[in-house]
């Protein structure tokens, strides 16, 4: 980064006019924004569990309240880069704030588990689509050489977002319930949209003037009404407040008229009707407030289709392991079907892939072993890793913080802090050593501090020398981000560079909704199968059916199943440290600087 | 008709509510709010069986306690539902099966049912709630202060609702942590058979607590339910 200023070669000045940073900085928010969303259910879990009707030790259940969120965003990210490109990144980074927006309404409003995963899969969606969006923003203000900062700062806020997002929840759920997460989420989200609209508004008042000639009306008031009344209602069939449906009068609004579905009330149906009345509007009028039309070009250009069958594959791992029953057996009887769907949507893909004109994935990208290899063990580092960011906080709740969110938070903060600390630690001996020892090292770590916390019982957190193993998994982790990054860079082309870096934040998100589905449930069904039945209650407690030492009996028996996910990602770390000795052997990282390894990845 | 009523004027609203008496049967508009609430203990003592849904939104913090108890209730009497019970800042399902004075139970973590006394965990016995003496139908004699409410929306129904204030004693048989020396403001909603179909208690369930409330709901009146221990 030692380029004079204005020596660039972009087509931008050299320094970017002001509006055009509160710009950036306003997408930086957002983007540091949606990745504090990704973890702050982590704390939430057990109370958002409850709002699902499920139970504690249904967890394998809950795991789509995580992993629907990393859907969407798996769903989206490869293909908001190139819809950035067709479409201008303004509009994709107000269009994905208002999706996210929306998936928290829903998430908020939710009334069962379809529901609350459908909501978070939005949030995914939206998240998903401001990183690529905000490095597009990026590349246009900068010139190559003057990137190198800009594109570390939304990398910094980025992780800083994922280390705040647990303590975000906490804070949320100290003063009130797990909905007010979400609707915080869907205020700042708006706001968020409506700043950076403003900004670039005002930003360029050429444009303004020229569109204001019509009389001002650039502001499609018939739009904006027709969506106010539609999500208002909208959510009316989500909440259906107590205090309307038992009103004599207008809880007619809320009584199907076919069948028993919410979805088929009055109240429902007038909001297809505004929602329909506003397609039409927006297909018609000259300056819609959606401009349905354009998207519709934009979406015939961009690879949806890759991207659909992407999500399905993905979607159906996530079903086959969520509709278990732990008790009985891994995989429901559905499941196999549900992994059937899975493989034939693979299949699709792959076959899409290798005919479509514009694949998701660039062909011929990854074709050397360092390249995908580093996505083999990007996916297994994110299953790892998905295991210590859900169940340690989990396991603080069950064992000493059953009443503090936060308490339990400060304890996964421990191994979030530690992570940065290694990845500039894994930047700086990229210099001097190959990038499979270094990342193998790393996962080592990890694996022996996933070792360590299997065998943590009812009090080890009491204990300040847990610190140690979760100082340890942070900086494992850290030490792998940057050598696989190098590994994938020196062994892909220039101009792929982009689309590579955006493919390993995917494998490592893949890696997490599959581990945490995979794990959760393997790690109850494990414990099922082992577990020889605790003996009655009558028989451990004199007299009663209630005391401590049963209590205890039943805590130590509900660690068990978090022990056994730990054994896993233990595994999991052992296995991508591995991968990483064999397929990065040979790849020149020495010569990356360590500014493109640390490069925002995720 | 009844949207349309909603936009009468006024001077009409003496009309209407004549014609809302005549459509109800003109006997009840006389009853008294008691003798109502007397008849609907009278049709839950005698049907054959009953879906029980017993639901708080909120658990004061840091209590352990019931967050619901759903089910199908007879008088022999039995019960056969789940429980969820919080306990160490975690919900746990509970499936319960209460039937010839005992309670079984399949506690969190473990495959099969064994024996527990509810009281342990600050549960009432299940199948005592069916109880036509000291059970949910008590709750409707036990009443004192009656007044007739308004009228309320369910599904497609239009329930009367009844308000009166209930001794803490006849709550302890519900939710035993209840403080038997304080009162219970109740709601009760009664549909036109006379049948309760919901019920609604707000006081203190728990020691050293604040108030909360339980909503206890019924449905499907007239069911048959065969239930033996496990």
């Amino acid at each position: 980064m030692s380029v004079a200023p204005g020596s660039g070669e972009g087509t931008g000045d050299a320094s970017p006019a002001p509006a055009a940073r509160v710009l950036l900085g306003l997408a930086a928010v957002a983007v540091a924004f949606a990745a504090a969303d990704t973890y702050v259910v982590v704390l939430a879990l057990p109370e958002m569990m409850g709002g699902a009707g499920l139970a504690v030790d249904e967890l394998q259940r809950a795991a789509p309240i995580v992993s629907g969120f990393l859907l969407g965003y798996v769903a989206m990210l490869p293909l908001i880069g190139r819809i950035a490109d067709l479409r201008g990144r303004v509009p994709v980074l107000v269009g994905a704030l208002v999706v996210f927006a929306i998936g928290s309404l829903v998430t908020a409003a939710s009334y069962d588990l379809p529901s609350m995963v459908a909501g978070r899969f939005l949030q995914g969606a939206g998240g998903g689509g401001l990183v690529p969006a905000t490095l597009a923003l990026v590349a246009d203000m900068y010139p190559p050489a003057r990137r190198g900062v800009p594109l570390g700062v939304v990398g910094a806020v980025q992780e800083i977002g994922s280390v705040l997002g647990p303590l975000y929840g906490a804070l949320v759920l100290a003063l009130a319930d797990w909905e007010a997460i979400f609707w915080v989420n869907l205020a700042v989200g708006l706001v968020l949209a409506a700043a950076i609209l403003t900004t670039t508004r005002t930003g360029s008042p050429r444009r303004t003037r020229s569109r204001g000639s019509r009389g001002g009306g650039s502001l499609d008031v018939a739009g904006l009404a027709l969506l106010t009344v539609g999500l208002v209602l909208f959510t009316l069939v989500m909440l259906e407040p107590r205090r309307l449906t038992t009103d004599v009068t207008l809880g007619l609004g809320f009584l199907p008229v076919l069948g028993d579905s919410r979805w088929l009330t009055p109240v429902a149906l007038a909001s297809y009707l505004a929602a329909g009345l506003l397609v039409l509007r927006s297909l018609t009028a000259t300056r819609p407030l959606l401009d349905l039309r354009g998207w519709a070009t934009v979406a015939r250009q961009a690879d949806l289709t890759g991207a659909g069958l992407m999500a399905v594959a993905l979607g159906g791992v996530i079903l086959a392991f969520a509709t278990a029953d732990p008790e009985v057996q891994v995989f429901s009887p559905a499941g196999p079907w549900f992994l059937l769907t899975s493989a034939l949507a693979t299949a699709g893909f792959w076959w899409h892939h290798r005919v479509a004109v514009e694949p998701l994935v660039p062909r011929g990208a990854f074709g050397p072993a360092p390249a995908w290899g580093a996505l083999a063990v990007s996916f297994f580092v994110g299953a790892a890793l998905i295991a210590a960011l859900v169940d340690i906080p989990i396991f603080a709740r069950i064992t000493v913080y059953p009443d503090s969110q936060l308490m339990a938070a400060l304890v996964l903060v421990r191994l979030l802090v530690a992570l940065p600390v290694g990845a500039l630690v894994g930047g700086y001996l990229l210099r001097h050593a190959p990038a499979g020892a270094i990342t193998a090292a790393g996962m080592v770590l990890a694996a022996i501090a996933f070792g360590w916390m299997s065998r943590w019982g009812l009090e080890s957190l009491e204990h300040p020398v847990a610190t140690v193993p979760l100082v340890a998994a942070g900086l494992g982790f850290g030490l792998a981000l940057a050598p696989v990054n190098a590994a994938l860079l020196a062994a892909t082309e220039h101009a792929v560079h982009g689309v590579a870096s955006a493919f390993l934040v995917v494998a490592r998100m893949v890696g997490m909704l599959v581990g945490i589905s995979a794990l959760t449930t393997i790690g109850l069904r494990r414990y099922y199968a082992v577990q020889a039945d605790l003996p009655a209650p009558s028989d451990v407690c004199e007299g009663t059916t209630r005391c401590a030492e049963y209590t205890l009996l039943l805590k130590e028996a509900g660690l068990a199943q978090l022990q056994t996910v730990f054994v896993g990602a233990a595994v999991c770390a052992a296995v991508a440290a591995l991968l990483a000795l064999v397929v990065f052997r040979g790849a020149a990282t020495r010569d990356v600087t360590p500014a493109d390894v640390l490069r925002p990845a995720g | 008709m009844r949207p349309f009523r909603s936009v009468l004027a006024a001077g009409a609203a003496a009309l209407t509510l004549t014609l809302g008496a005549c459509t109800a049967g003109s006997e009840e508009a006389e009853e008294r709010p008691e003798d109502v609430l007397a008849a609907a203990k009278g049709h839950l003592d005698e049907t054959s069986g009953v879906r029980v849904l017993l639901e708080t939104v909120q658990l004061p913090p840091k209590v352990e306690g019931i967050v619901r108890a759903a089910g199908v209730g007879n008088h022999s009497p039995a019960f056969e539902g789940d429980l969820k019970v919080a306990a160490g800042g975690v919900q746990f399902d509970v499936p319960v099966v209460a039937a010839e004075g005992k309670v079984l139970a399949k506690l969190p973590f473990t495959t099969d049912f064994v024996e527990v006394n509810p009281a342990d965990y600050s549960a009432p016995d299940p199948a005592a709630l069916m109880a036509a003496e000291g059970g949910l139908s008590s709750l409707l004699t036990a009443a004192t202060d009656v007044e007739k409410g308004d009228e309320v929306r369910s599904g497609e129904d239009v329930l009367s609702s009844y308000t009166g204030v209930l001794p803490g004693d006849s709550v302890v048989a519900i939710i035993p942590g209840a403080d038997a020396a304080s009162d219970f403001a109740a709601t009760f909603t009664i549909d036109e058979e006379d049948r309760l179909r919901e019920a609604v208690l707000t006081g203190q369930f728990y020691p050293d607590t604040e108030e909360m409330t339980y909503t206890v709901t019924f449905e499907e009146y007239g069911t048959t339910a065969d239930i033996t221990l496990p």
